[in-house]
């Protein structure tokens, strides 16, 4: 037998190079993925390593160790350097007195420190401060906001004061995200009690002279200073694993990905084998007629598709390669900052990619080598013909259909109408992966209407050609289905995908709308020192001028409602807009009343109801509910009048501030003047940070596009293995219809028109595939979306232009699927051709 | 060349591969095939006979010599023009695997003009289609057929175009004998009835009987021409050729 199976192997070499090719590509992406994963991992320990590797212990304290713990700690036998660290919230401005920093969060302070071996930092350029009033700035930073050595900076105490800084020299952290985004000076200690209002270190890192075993030297120093000593070893995995967590959920979606293209790659495994066994099936009757029992004609199969699965793996592992180095440069492009470093090999991605392929091949092939094992050996001596599936197959897998539709629709049904998001979008998610399992079982039944229903046009602009070509995308339609279906998949998830992303987008913007339907708004900086707010006089200057037409404060509380948590807001005046109501009306909106959620909870959502809100600063209001919104408040769940809010909150110097002042500019007054009237407003309150509406729509259209773009890219690998399955199944069709073709030739079928007919043969089966893909993945894309944001009811969007985009690609692709099997055809010489058999 | 001769073919070579390796299949054949009859082209295995038809349809090129089908030269023309020249004025019936199996016997049989994107015929089509006893059939897709019956659509495929000539390769060789003979009668009244100039290829002296002329070939060379034959005559005929 195994010579058979050599033989077979041999004999199909060329048809078999599009199953290994699918493989290659499915086992690539999952190795890619995990020796990137691998890499990444690496990169980021030697990146930590090299950081601190002359620490050898680290003691950290519960609270903060005093900074005369540090000259003791020197003081130890045994050790060679020690040194503290300390960091806390410091606020820097930039050149035009505004805070530096992204989403409103303050800057940094560090410790210097002392010991340059210890440092946690690198000195890109001047020198470190060596006293008080002198400072060292993060790079990125003085990139952004183009401070150098020699320049002064500015910077907030705790008490909101300005104090001033001269830098001395501009830092780097290497490949650490801890600081992104956020303006880090390194002072010295007496500037971080000053400055930055700390009591001592955080942590004190030491280095060993050798003379004392660590174990000892590890004891004196917990003793000395009470606090928790780790290992240098374990300190520098505590950081590089810090930095992994921001590498994992993108290495994590990878893998989702590369699933997927397993799954697509396993259909075009299970079509091609499907083909070549109805192809082979003389052949296996043969075997049968000489003495092959079953077992060894599906063994036979089996052996061959495992050989193609290692080989196909083997191939998928350097395709690996070039995947882990393209993913390298895709994050660090998306910002994930992994630091350079050779590829790392380790058991785990060719195991795992070798036990993949076989296994994704294997199981591919069951079906195919049970069909073979039950070809008679009768057949043998008969001419084949190719036999339609049995009634009963048919109903049974009618039957099969109904029971999972049944089932996934349900499933679908019961999640549409739940109440907590995170189930309710399983339940989705699972009704809808079963219901496409139903589509995919029935598929042979409706692929070939769907296909003459494609091929109408077609057929009627390219005559007889696209005609025949219909005829023969429906004549086998299993084989049909299985092609379109892997091309489904793929354009469905992505389809899925950008109906959901442009969702999110839709709602969000919308959101923006409703919350903020003004030009700006002014929010405190989050400074982490509990001052928190826009002092009460900035609203009152904004008032006093022409520039603007409105100006509105807003205050907010977390309260309890009923046990409860719920949002409470307020406004002065009430505004900007008042949003359209359920039921009740706004006109008995005042000190004492409540409009409310139409989401709330426990029989709160009702006019007249009673309402008893309990604030965080333990006072409870009862309130008379006279209105409910449709769509959920913007600022809150609960909305009440500006007396009511005040006695519900509480915090430090809260009473007087402002959560929020939302701003509208006049009429007729431009952009550049009414943002310079607000800066010169705000010019004293540098930890007030301005927010237009335009800008936050712009971010999240920014993200939402590069999302689209991401998984657009990272599913096409499926689309590619859709297609090569598509030029698979071709050839093998034109393969087994070379005497067809040639007779078709000998009785007038020009060699344009068998191209031709070949190329509609394949835009008929890309666009069927595309077409119900994009339909499913609109259809639940939907479906998820409406589920996973429940609580904000999102808003569906269709981006027509993609999902046409999608489909032109995917009819484009298959154009070009049909240039080599189509090529091949009309060479084939006509009375050679015929002579075979 | 007279007006009469459907298809004229003068010191016709076809040599396949090349040095050592090389066979002469066809060694300076002249022959010439008349309109309104049915011609068989006879010979032992090897002997060249369906080498003869494919370079006289247009299928595969000869190595030397011409081929005319009424006044036109196929020697040296293009994919192109053959394929037109096979659609427009040829007809083709082969042993099997005739018809598409995707299209209907009526579908069949109309392809030839739906690839050239003319209208049958109506009176034409009907009048093939009744003389060949198909008209119940025309619905039913090859598998529903049997292999008379399928060869009977192969033949009102090849006339509707009313061509010039039609050459059938061995058109009996996939029946039993009954209904190959039954085939033979269909083939012979519509040269008579419909006035059709039929070339066909056989090894079967029975099956050549059915012609109005047998051309004899063997390694190649036209052997023996035999007008109006009987069986037993071809039989000892194909015995001194040594088949």
């Amino acid at each position: 037998m195994r010579t058979a199976i050599l033989a077979g192997l041999r004999a199909h070499v060329r048809r078999l190079i599009a199953t290994g090719l699918a493989v290659m590509l499915g086992v690539g992406f999952v190795a890619g993925t995990l020796i990137f994963g691998d890499t990444a991992r690496a990169a980021l320990f030697d990146q930590f390593a090299r950081a601190a590797k002359h620490v050898d212990l680290t003691a950290s304290g519960r609270g903060d160790l005093a900074p005369s713990v540090l000259d003791a700690v020197r003081a130890l036998p045994g050790v060679a350097a020690a040194d503290g660290r300390a960091e806390a919230n410091l606020p820097l401005l930039d050149r035009r007195g505004r805070l530096v920093g992204n989403d409103g969060r303050a800057g940094l302070a560090i410790y210097a420190g002392t010991e340059p071996g210890l440092r946690p930092y690198d000195i890109r350029s001047g020198r470190a401060p060596a006293q008080p009033g002198e400072a060292a700035l993060d790079a990125a930073t003085a990139t952004q906001t183009r401070y150098a050595v020699g320049d002064t900076v500015t910077v907030l105490d705790p008490a909101q004061q300005r104090r001033v800084l001269t830098i001395v020299g501009i830092i780097g952290f290497g490949a650490s995200r801890q600081y992104a985004d956020r303006s880090v000076l390194a002072v010295t200690m007496p500037d971080m009690m000053a400055l930055a209002g700390v009591g001592g270190y955080r942590s004190v890192v030491v280095g060993g002279n050798g003379d004392v075993p660590t174990a000892r030297l590890s004891a004196d120093l917990a003793a000395l200073t009470h606090a928790d000593v780790a290992s240098g070893d374990g300190y520098r995995r505590h950081l590089a694993n810090e930095a992994i967590q921001q590498v994992q959920p993108f290495l994590t979606s990878l893998l989702a990905f590369a699933v997927v293209a397993c799954v697509v790659a396993a259909f075009v495994i299970y079509n091609t084998f499907n083909i070549l066994v109805a192809q082979r099936s003389r052949e296996f009757a043969l075997l049968r007629c000489v003495g092959a029992g079953r077992r060894q004609v599906v063994g036979a199969l089996l052996a061959e598709s495992a050989a193609i699965g290692v080989l196909g793996a083997l191939g998928g592992l350097a395709f690996g390669c070039g995947v882990a180095y393209g993913l390298f440069r895709g994050a660090n492009a998306l910002g994930a900052g992994v630091p350079r470093h050779g590829l790392v090999f380790t058991a785990t991605p060719f195991v795992v990619a070798v036990a993949v392929g076989v296994v994704v091949s294997v199981c591919s092939a069951v079906v195919p080598a049970l069909r073979a094992s039950r070809v008679a050996p009768v057949a043998a001596l008969r001419t084949a013909t190719a036999g339609d599936r049995t009634t009963r197959g048919r109903a049974l897998l009618i039957g099969a259909a109904v029971l999972a539709g049944a089932a996934g629709t349900t499933a679908t049904v019961v999640g549409l109408r739940g109440t907590d998001p995170q189930t309710a979008t399983l339940m989705v998610m699972a009704g809808g992966l079963v219901n496409f399992l139903a589509l995919l079982i029935v598929s042979p039944l409706w692929v070939g209407p769907s296909v003459s229903l494609v091929g109408w046009l077609p057929g009627r602009l390219f005559g007889p050609t696209a005609r025949l070509a219909a005829l023969n995308a429906r004549r086998n339609p299993g084989r049909t289905a299985a092609t379109t279906a892997a091309l489904t998949i793929g354009v469905g998830l992505m389809a899925a995908a950008t109906v959901l992303v442009a969702t999110v987008q839709r709602t969000a913007t919308s959101r923006i709308d409703d919350a903020y339907p003004v030009d700006f708004v002014l929010a405190p900086a989050i400074l982490g020192n509990g001052q928190s707010g826009v002092p009460e006089d900035v609203a009152t200057r904004l008032r006093r001028r022409a520039e603007f037409a409105g100006v509105w404060r807003v205050r907010t509380d977390d309260a309890t409602l009923a046990g409860a948590g719920v949002h409470v807001a307020a406004t002065d005046p009430v505004g900007p807009t008042r949003p359209a109501l359920k039921a009740g009306t706004w006109d008995g909106f005042g000190p004492g009343t409540a409009i409310v959620s139409s989401g709330l909870a426990g029989g709160a959502a009702t006019v007249g109801a009673r309402i008893t809100v309990r604030g965080s600063s333990g006072t409870s209001v009862t309130l008379r509910v006279v209105g409910v919104s449709k769509r959920p408040l913007p600022l809150g769940d609960v909305l009440v009048a500006w007396a009511d809010i005040q006695p519900l909150r509480s915090g430090t110097g809260i009473a007087e501030r402002d959560d929020r002042v939302m701003v509208r500019a006049a009429d007729g007054v431009p952009p550049d003047r009414s943002r310079d009237a607000l800066d010169e407003v705000l010019a004293d309150q540098p930890a007030v940070t301005v927010g237009t509406s335009a800008g936050w729509r712009a971010q999240v259209t920014d993200a939402v596009n590069q999302l689209i773009a991401l998984v657009a890219g990272l599913l096409a690998i499926a689309v590619v293995i859709a297609l090569i399955g598509l030029v698979n199944t071709l050839s093998l069709s034109v393969f087994e219809r070379t005497r067809e073709s040639a007779i078709g030739r000998a009785l007038g079928l020009t060699r344009g028109q068998l191209r031709l007919m070949l190329l509609a043969e394949a835009l008929l089966m890309a666009a069927v595939g595309a077409v119900v893909g994009i339909g499913y993945g609109v259809l639940y894309g939907w479906a998820t979306s409406s589920v996973i944001f429940l609580g904000v009811a999102p808003l569906l969007s269709i981006p027509v232009v993609n999902l046409l985009g999608y489909l032109g690609v995917a009819v484009a692709a298959g154009a070009l699927a049909a240039v080599l099997p189509a090529r091949h055809a009309a060479r084939a010489s006509i009375v050679e051709a015929m002579a075979d058999t | 060349m007279s007006i009469q001769e459907a298809v004229r073919t003068v010191d016709l070579v076809k040599v396949y591969g090349t040095g050592d390796t090389a066979v002469r299949a066809l060694n300076g054949v002249s022959v010439a095939f008349e309109r309104g009859r049915f011609t068989a082209i006879m010979g032992p295995s090897g002997s060249g006979k369906s080498t003869l038809m494919h370079c006289a349809a247009g299928l595969d090129p000869a190595t030397s010599g011409t081929v005319h089908i009424g006044r036109t030269q196929l020697t040296g023309r293009s994919d192109r023009e053959l394929t037109r020249l096979r659609r427009d004025r040829i007809g083709f019936v082969f042993q099997s695997f005739n018809l598409l199996p995707a299209l209907t016997a009526a579908q069949n049989i109309r392809l030839p003009l739906d690839l050239a994107g003319r209208r049958p015929e109506k009176d034409w089509h009907d009048r093939v289609v009744g003389t060949l006893g198909l008209t119940d059939r025309l619905g039913h897709r090859p598998a529903q057929l049997s292999g008379g019956q399928q060869q009977r659509v192969a033949i009102a495929r090849a006339l509707l175009t009313r061509p010039e000539v039609v050459f059938a390769d061995e058109p009996t060789g996939n029946l039993d004998s009954r209904s190959g003979h039954g085939l033979l009668a269909f083939l012979r009244r519509s040269v008579r009835e419909l006035d059709q100039t039929v070339v066909m290829v056989t090894h079967d002296p029975v099956a050549a009987s059915f012609a109005d002329r047998v051309v004899l070939l063997a390694d190649g060379r036209l052997a023996a021409d035999v007008a109006e034959p009987r069986a037993d005559v071809l039989f000892d005929h194909l015995a001194r050729l040594g088949a």
